[in-house]
């Protein structure tokens, strides 16, 4: 599923805020972050937006995975 | 006279009968404390004593209807029980047979819960050590809870606003009742072989103490304290503490906190995504910006030292030009006078001025002679300044 890497595209994405907010990148590496961080940021929002609840009974869980 | 000579077998019979006959011996209530307290664990019956500072009676509590107890009676303990009393013809034996029993003072329930906290406490069930912490962004949540009622209704909504992205899996139980306990360890059982579940909420609504008493089975709380998945607990309303809630690894006030306690909130989510795209393309524009600040003060910084090297240079220029200049006019009047006193000396040398002085030149054969090389008779010529004689030599003198 999708969750896992949301996870991880928001430990990303706030490491970058971090790094860039510390200030000692270069002006390269700046820009590099920078458009790393607005790509992982758009993913989530989609990912975010794009979701709907999902439900469903135990039994019919078991039955399937079985 | 005739002596009636009773057998014991008798007399206790009589006895018997006498107590088991008045009305008011067969249903009464007692007041006491609990003394000598047996529990035959095999046949399950109550064996004790009832006191108060001035009389015991024997008492005992057949399993059938010690079985109903929800609290386990101990030495000490003062209680009210219903009974009735007998004798038990065997050993003579005067009791008091107890139906029911509740203890004096405190309500049974909440003695019973009392004893199994305290009980499950000592065994370490509620360390903090022991729980889990609560998966932040899971993928499946199990719910066990009733299938009606306002709790499930809340906890899908709840997560359904907030977290849509997470799937539910509904187990529904009965929560009170004698099927409760039953239904809810099967659950936790069952749902630990579902792959990929991240967190159990099981709970429910409110309800009497009794509603809920199905939350302080000493097997849930074994089943929750062994199950693998982290469980939240969501029983009853804010004042409600169950077994559940104590052995839980997060307890929830109600199953709408459980449900907010679960997933984060997409909303907050969007906001903090948006504030971190803020912060990001103002960290750039700031770096940006203070980049071209360097490049312009670098650039201005370039242009004067430049402009200034010009002018240092075009000074040089001009200085090295004036004094060119200068010695170009020193040359040049130092040449004029060398000129001038050569031209002198070219015009004392001009033969003609010899001539305008009164000299003459004379010739022969277009040749210079002295006077030596004359003989009577040359022919001569004499050059005047004004023109020249051509002359014959009339006679020579020598000069000695």
């Amino acid at each position: 599923m999708q969750n896992k890497s949301f996870e991880e595209n928001i430990n990303r994405l706030e490491e970058i805020v971090k790094i860039l907010e510390q200030g000692e990148t270069s002006l390269d590496d700046s820009i590099a972050l920078f458009e790393e961080g607005v790509k992982l940021s758009g993913e989530c929002n989609k990912t975010l937006e794009g979701a709907k609840q999902k439900i469903t009974m135990l039994t019919d869980v078991e039955n399937g995975e079985k | 006279m005739k002596i009636t000579v009773l057998s014991v077998k008798q007399l206790n019979s009589y006895v018997k009968s006498l107590l088991e006959s008045d009305n008011h011996l067969s249903s009464f209530y007692l007041s006491g404390e609990i003394s000598n307290f047996k529990d035959h664990y095999q046949s399950g019956h109550l064996y004790f004593s009832l006191k108060d500072s001035d009389a015991v009676i024997k008492a005992v509590m057949f399993r059938f209807s010690a079985a109903h107890l929800k609290f386990k009676p101990q030495d000490g303990m003062k209680v009210i029980c219903r009974g009735r009393v007998s004798l038990y013809e065997r050993d003579g034996t005067y009791q008091f047979y107890v139906e029911d029993m509740i203890p004096e003072g405190v309500g049974d329930l909440t003695l019973a819960f009392n004893q199994i906290k305290e009980k499950l406490e000592k065994a370490g069930y509620f360390l903090e050590s022991h729980k889990k912490p609560i998966p932040k962004f899971p993928k499946r949540i199990a719910v066990i809870t009733s299938d009606t009622g306002a709790a499930v209704m809340d906890i899908l909504n709840i997560t359904g606003r907030r977290w849509p992205l997470c799937e539910i899996i509904m187990c529904p139980v009965h929560v009170q009742g004698e099927l409760a306990v039953p239904d809810l360890i099967n659950a936790i059982t069952r749902v630990q072989t579902v792959p990929d579940i991240d967190t159990i909420i099981i709970g429910r609504g409110g309800g009497s103490a009794e509603d809920l008493w199905a939350f302080n089975s000493e097997e849930l709380a074994t089943a929750i304290y062994s199950c693998k998945i982290p469980v939240i607990s969501a029983v009853g309303h804010e004042t409600d503490f169950t077994i559940c809630d104590f052995v839980a690894d997060l307890r929830a006030p109600t199953p709408s906190a459980a449900a907010e306690l679960a997933v984060p909130d997409c909303n907050k989510f969007f906001e903090h995504l948006g504030g971190m795209d803020k912060r990001l393309r103002f960290i750039i524009a700031e770096q940006v910006k203070s980049a071209y600040l360097k490049i312009q003060l670098l650039n201005t910084r370039m242009r004067t030292v430049i402009s200034e090297m010009i002018t240092d240079k075009a000074q040089q220029i001009d200085s090295f030009s004036d004094k060119l200049c200068a010695s170009l006019n020193d040359k040049l009047k130092c040449c004029e006078k060398v000129f001038g006193i050569t031209l002198g000396k070219l015009n004392t040398l001009n033969p003609l001025s010899v001539l305008a002085r009164g000299y003459t030149v004379t010739t022969k054969d277009n040749l210079s002679v002295t006077a030596r090389e004359l003989k009577t008779d040359d022919k001569i010529t004499v050059k005047f300044l004004d023109g020249t004689a051509n002359c014959i030599v009339d006679s020579v003198d020598l000069e000695k």
